[in-house]
């Protein structure tokens, strides 16, 4: 065992390459995979038996648990969640759980809450509130 | 006395001259003699002294008896004769009492001798001293002294061999006796002489008692002389002085240098039983009694009560033969229900209270017994976790549990850190310190901690540390009853790891100590005898089913009922045989489905899931869907409640139907993998999805060209068509047969589709091939009839035009044919595809073959071809040779050389596509019943309809709509045109050698159609004008 | 977690395919042949969604097949220690439940459902509380926590727990 390289998501070891990819939230998998069914839908009679059980998962798994829906309220959350120095891996759990209280988020993301980073309570805290506006709003 | 000795039995003195001598030694080491020790001087081997030895040990014990007192003094004045002074002074103490009588007796005594006669000869005659000389007491027993002292002095510089040497016993030291005594009672004896010298002091002549644990029934006596042995004995129980033999000298070291493992039995320490109703279980000591060789341990006990209730209360018991009822904790309120009789009683020894069941005590539910040492295993016991579970008793938690456990640690093997292991500080100071082992000494174990501010490396003895692991680790077990299996880490619970098994996903508790981290995944047993995992066993009962799991000694069956699962554990004897039969059968849709297709269910329990078909029997599917948790992934479905879907097993993961996504790639692709795989709708072999192969033995090597490199076919080349265990069925290119060769005889021949990314060189030769195909399909229109018998006769001028055709390029490619489907097509031209076996191929001759034998086979249609290879010079394939030879180079590829015929053999699996090649395919598409039509009468649209009956003028009687419900016109052929099939429609054949058939459309390549037949399952590639859309009814 | 990354392969092509449609023959091919794969590293790939770069076919001596490295954009799915995701319950039984977040299938032990919630066998086997109050069954939605992965030959199976805080079942307001 040697802890120090194991990879623990929740103090944001995913390793660089993952670090610095983008990630996806599930609202936006579910736009991407939607468009990409609906263009095989074009080419050919029966697309559901061309894609791969993986994708169907993933399509039945992203739209069932998709906080947006709308398009837009996708945009927008992306963005109010960019502006808080968040990692991309954070931003998404945060968009994908939308957790309610701050005590919730931190137990969903922890790593927010290590040393070094600014995030305090009432930042966090306004964070979420924004987020449940657009939901209310979707 | 000299006199007396000097009697008759001076003979006899002599004999005892040595036996004298020892004695004198005796004495004078002893410098005690009692009346025994004379007495037993006295007596040897005669029985009868014995006897009259008893006697008077008993008559001395009765004390003035007169022939006692005769006695004593015989053998007081016999002894003063014979023994030293020293000696006489000893036992002057004791015989002083006597003396007074005896003084006056001494004359009389001169009779006795006589009496006694054989005791005289024990007279010493060698001690030369009366009893007179006690001036010369001191000085003798100064001399002595000297004498022994130095022999001690002696004893002491021992340290060489050679003085060890000199310590082995010698015909002067005293002898040792084997007595026998009662059955374990060895060590009791023993010490019952000890006890007695204890007692009697220096009237016991012996030396030593020895009492060994391996020799029942014996015990060792050293004495000088076996009469001391007799008379030490004599009064004790246990011991059979009758039987005393003396041990030569040569084996006495022997006795006392047997090997015996010193076994340290305490309290609580585990133990197993050897013999009895608990042989094998676990127990724990209790008590250890050494004298006795028993110890009181508590087990778990097998008590039927029924019959014990039975027993106690007089009924007859049925002895139930070799029944050993299962461990239980007793319950005594049971026991009373049986009306069993419970005692409560107080063991004496420790102060506890029993409850005493037909003579049996428990306590605590445990049954308490005392049993000898030697039934029980001491060594080695590694109690499993089940097993110490089960000990533990409800009431004890977790401090029982450590407190067992530690024990256990105490017996654990050393040396089992190795570097790198994470572990866990257990005992003293720095418990609960994590860190990771750097570097395992002989007793301490250096290991870096966690925490940063102790020094780099802290050395702590083994038995503190304890391994640990974090949930979420991979591991696996080394050792222990789960040895091999790997699973992930779930609960960590002190030194006991839970851990959710990789194979079975069942949880498995084991000891930290037994697992190591490893990121190895075990997929476990997976076979026994002649049967692995996931094969189709047929069992005892007529009854089927897949092995779904593998375990020790039996294997889990998914039994072919379809409507619910249902699984059976069977042994291995209870299976009859495998199942390898290849059939197909139809699906809901009519759609032909054979192993490897993918299926959806879309009825019964499973609905909805969908998978590979692994096997098929008797109507009944077993598909694979690994998103399926029980039984292994597999499910049981009648074959009516799937539908195939995409056609083949490009399906699922493999993205869909790879050709019909890209239409640009042509389906002619296709062509050549189907060949390949050579079964029943072959999809793309492609893999590239990391599908699951389903089944072993698929792994590429079905379908791919070899060559035969051991065994009885050495040398020849064939595809191999099926895969078993370690056999490979391989299809002979030379000879039109299958043989079954050893897996290990054969060999790769480079063999690899083209489409395969994994760049195989052997592509290269085959390319040419490709393209040639490409321009086939367009020529095998109409060489499509596989019937084509005109073609057997001598090449029909199609064959032979095409002969030379683009194919031809085909033959150089010859080389090729055994590549791969590439390969076979270059060949394939010439074998058609027909199922190469059953083409009686009798080597014609070359160039006289042409009409011949390939014709009966063409039924394939693509035999044809091979006729043209032989009959004229379709020597497309060998530009080379104009007719004739034909053959020649090809058999020449084909080898073992039968010329002409055969080469059909490879590829011809493939050629199956071949078969678009057609023969005399004069007669166009002949209309038959049940295909959609469009009619067109004169001056009317054109209607759809089905054909319902043809008549014999070859007009036919159409229901018009599309199924069939409308009117009933009779049409001519003139004016009926067939619909013509889109992909994925069900089609008729209208001609050809396949007419009749049925199958489905499943891709449009130009002006082809690629077919799957239903009833053979073969892929064919047939014009789309003789394909017909079957009407749906 | 679902990532969108770049990803490139390697990709052979037989002549035949050359012509106007290679790109597309490419692309389609890529798209067969990774679409549904799983790897360690990156995890299952679910949709291949542009590509970004087709490099230089390079001809292979002795086959005549091409190879052209192929960047492509892609969206992957891979579940890392220590995430916190929601996943639907598809079987229960007593050893725990399985559940399903995607392609990913996680299985959590009973050891590590609190332990205030018991197995209950029958029709719909379920882990309940004793109140009653909270239920699991096959299709609950449950939000757990992955604690350990696996990478196998094709797939990913992951250990999780909902024994920690606001981990459980998700009280969906609106089934209630």
């Amino acid at each position: 065992m040697s802890g120090e390289e194991e990879e623990n998501a929740a103090e944001l070891k995913i390793g660089d390459e993952f670090l610095k990819a983008k990630c996806l939230m599930n609202c936006e998998v579910a736009l991407i995979l939607e468009h990409k069914y609906e263009q095989l839908q074009h080419t050919s009679e029966d697309p559901m038996n061309q894609v791969s059980q993986v994708f169907e998962k993933s399509l039945q798994y992203v739209k069932r648990f998709s906080r947006y829906k709308n398009p837009d309220a996708v945009r927008q959350v992306r963005e109010i969640l960019s502006r808080y120095q968040l990692a991309e891996f954070e931003l998404c759990v945060l968009g994908n759980l939308c957790p309610e209280t701050v005590e919730e988020a931190i137990a969903m993301v922890p790593s927010i809450k290590t040393r070094g980073r600014s995030h305090d309570d009432d930042a966090i805290e306004k964070m979420l509130n924004d987020l449940s506006l657009i939901k209310k709003f979707e | 006395m000299r006199n007396r000795g000097m009697d008759p039995d001076e003979d006899e003195y002599e004999e005892y001259e040595d036996d004298e001598a020892e004695v004198d030694e005796e004495e004078e080491d002893r410098g005690a003699s009692s009346r025994k020790r004379r007495r037993s001087g006295f007596i040897d081997d005669d029985a009868e002294e014995v006897d009259e030895d008893e006697e008077e040990e008993e008559d001395e014990e009765d004390d003035f008896d007169d022939r006692g007192g005769r006695k004593r003094q015989y053998k007081r004045m016999a002894a003063s004769n014979f023994f030293d002074e020293e000696a006489q002074v000893d036992s002057d103490e004791e015989e002083e009492e006597e003396e007074a009588e005896d003084d006056f007796i001494v004359d009389e005594g001169a009779d006795l001798p006589e009496e006694d006669g054989g005791r005289r000869m024990h007279s010493r005659r060698m001690l030369p001293h009366d009893q007179e000389d006690h001036e010369d007491l001191e000085a003798m027993a100064r001399s002595i002294q000297e004498r022994y002292g130095r022999r001690a002095t002696d004893y002491d510089e021992e340290a060489t061999d050679v003085e060890q040497q000199a310590l082995l016993p010698s015909v002067r030291d005293p002898k040792l006796w084997m007595v026998k005594c009662a059955i374990g009672r060895e060590r009791e004896a023993a010490v019952c002489l000890m006890q007695k010298y204890i007692d009697k002091g220096s009237e016991l002549q012996i030396r030593s008692a020895i009492a060994l644990d391996h020799l029942k029934n014996f015990i060792y006596v050293e004495a000088d002389k076996e009469a001391h042995v007799r008379e030490a004995c004599k009064g004790l129980r246990n011991i059979y002085a009758q039987k005393i033999t003396l041990v030569p000298i040569r084996e006495m070291t022997d006795v006392l240098s047997v090997e015996s493992k010193a076994i340290d039995l305490s309290r609580d320490t585990w133990v197993r039983m050897k013999i009895g109703t608990y042989k094998g279980d676990l127990a724990k000591v209790v008590d250890v009694d050494n004298v006795r060789q028993r110890v009181t341990v508590k087990l778990i006990p097998r008590i039927d009560l029924q019959a014990l209730a039975n027993k106690l209360e007089g009924r007859e018991v049925v002895k139930k033969k070799a029944f050993v009822p299962p461990p239980r904790f007793m319950n005594v309120d049971e026991a009373r229900e049986l009306h069993i009789r419970v005692e409560h009683r107080r063991d004496p020894m420790t102060g506890e209270r029993f409850e005493t069941i037909g003579g049996m005590m428990f306590k605590d539910g445990f049954l308490y017994k005392t049993v000898s040492i030697k039934s029980i295993s001491a060594q080695n016991i590694k109690p499993t976790f089940d097993e110490l579970e089960k000990f533990r008793k409800p009431g004890e938690n977790g401090d029982g549990d450590v407190a067992s456990l530690s024990t256990l640690f105490a017996n654990r093997k050393k040396g089992h850190f190795m570097k790198g292991d994470a572990v866990i500080v257990i005992k003293g100071d720095l418990k609960n310190l994590k860190g990771w082992v750097e570097k395992v000494d002989e007793d301490n174990v250096h290991i870096r901690p966690e925490i940063k501010d102790l020094p780099k490396t802290l050395a702590v003895n083994e038995r503190e540390l304890c391994k640990y692991f974090e949930p979420g680790n991979h591991v696996k077990v080394v050792s222990g009853t789960q040895e091999g299996a790997t699973g992930m880490v779930v609960k960590v619970e002190q030194h006991v790891l839970i851990i959710l098994s990789d194979t079975t996903k069942e949880h498995m508790r084991v000891f930290a100590d037994d697992v190591v981290e490893s990121s190895e995944v075990t997929i476990g047993v997976t076979r026994i005898g002649d049967y692995e995992l996931h094969d189709l066993v047929l069992l005892d009962n007529l009854s089927f089913g897949v092995i779904i799991r593998v375990e020790s000694e039996a294997f889990q069956v998914l039994k072919g009922v379809p409507d619910r699962p249902e699984v059976a554990l069977v042994k291995l004897r209870e299976i009859k045989c495998k199942i390898e039969k290849k059939i197909s059968v139809q699906d809901r849709f009519k759609n032909t489905v054979s192993t490897k297709d993918v299926v959806r269910i879309v009825e019964g329990p499973c609905k909805g899931k969908q998978g590979p078909v692994e096997h098929i029997y008797r109507g009944v599917l077993f598909i694979y869907d690994r998103h399926h948790l029980e039984h292994a992934g597999f499910i049981c479905s009648k074959a009516q409640s799937c539908v195939v879907v995409g056609g083949s097993r490009t399906n699922g993961d493999r993205n869909g139907d790879g050709y019909s996504r890209f239409p640009s790639l042509r389906t002619p692709p296709r062509i050549p993998q189907s060949p390949r795989r050579f079964s029943r709708g072959g999809g793309p072999p492609m893999d590239s999805g990391g599908r699951h192969r389903g089944g072993r033995g698929h792994d590429g090597l079905a379908g791919q060209t070899v060559k035969i490199r051991q065994g009885p076919y050495k040398g020849y080349r064939g595809r191999v068509i099926e895969l078993k265990g370690t056999s490979v069925r391989v299809e002979l290119e030379s000879q039109m047969k299958v043989v079954t060769v050893d897996r290990n005889h054969i060999s790769d021949n480079v063999a690899v589709t083209p489409y395969r990314d994994s760049s195989r060189y052997g592509m290269g030769s085959e390319t040419p091939m490709h393209p040639s195909r490409t321009p086939l399909h367009p020529y095998m229109t109409p060489m499509r009839d596989p019937g084509a018998t005109p073609i057997h006769d001598g090449m029909r001028t199609p064959m032979r035009d095409r002969a030379w055709n683009p194919y031809t390029p085909m033959s150089p490619p010859r080389d090729n044919w055994e590549d791969g489907n590439p390969g076979s097509w270059g060949t394939s031209p010439q074998y058609q595809p027909g199922s190469p076996p059953s083409r009686p191929y009798e080597a014609p001759t070359p160039g006289a073959g042409w009409a011949n034998t390939p014709g009966g086979n063409y039924s394939e249609a693509g035999t044809p071809r091979e006729n043209s290879a032989y009959a004229n010079a379709p020597s497309p394939y060998l530009p080379s040779t104009p007719g004739g030879q034909p053959m020649t180079p090809n058999s020449a590829s084909y080898l073992p050389g039968t010329p002409g015929g055969q080469p059909m053999t490879p590829g011809t699996g493939g050629l199956d596509l071949m078969s678009p090649v057609i023969g005399g395919d004069s007669e166009g598409p002949w209309f038959m019943p049940d295909i959609l039509v469009n009619v067109r009468r004169a001056g009317e649209d054109s209607v759809v309809g089905v054909i319902r009956e043809v008549l014999p003028d070859g007009s036919c009687r159409v229901v018009l709509g599309t199924s069939g419900s409308g009117d009933t016109i009779t049409a001519l052929p003139s004016e009926m045109e067939a619909v013509v099939p889109r992909k994925s429609d069900k089609i008729k054949i209208m001609g050809g050698t396949l007419r009749g058939a049925t199958g489905k459309l499943i891709g449009v390549d130009g002006t082809d159609g690629i077919v799957k037949v239903d009833d053979t399952l073969d892929v064919k590639i047939l014009d789309l004008v003789i394909l017909a859309k079957l009407a749906q009814s | 977690m679902f990532f969108h990354i770049v990803l490139e392969r390697n990709m052979q092509l037989h002549p035949r395919f050359f012509g106007r449609n290679l790109r597309d023959n490419l692309v389609s091919k890529l798209m067969k042949d990774v679409e549904g794969t799983c790897s360690g590293r990156h995890g299952f790939v679910v949709a291949v969604t542009g590509i970004e770069n087709i490099g230089k076919g390079l001809i292979r001596d002795g086959t005549g097949f091409v190879t052209f490295p192929v960047k492509y954009q892609c969206v992957v799915f891979r579940p890392f220690k220590g995430e916190i995701l929601e996943a639907v319950v598809t079987m229960v039984n007593k050893m725990g439940f399985f559940a399903e977040a995607g392609p990913v299938q996680i299985f959590v032990s009973n050891h590590l459902i609190p332990d205030d919630m018991e197995f209950q066998s029958g029709d719909m086997p379920n882990y309940t509380t004793s109140d009653g109050s909270v239920k699991i069954q096959k299709d609950s939605e449950v939000r757990l926590k992955i604690i350990g992965t696996r990478v196998d030959a094709t797939e990913i199976f992951c250990i999780g727990t909902i024994k920690d805080d606001f981990l459980g079942v998700i009280n969906d307001p609106t089934t209630i």
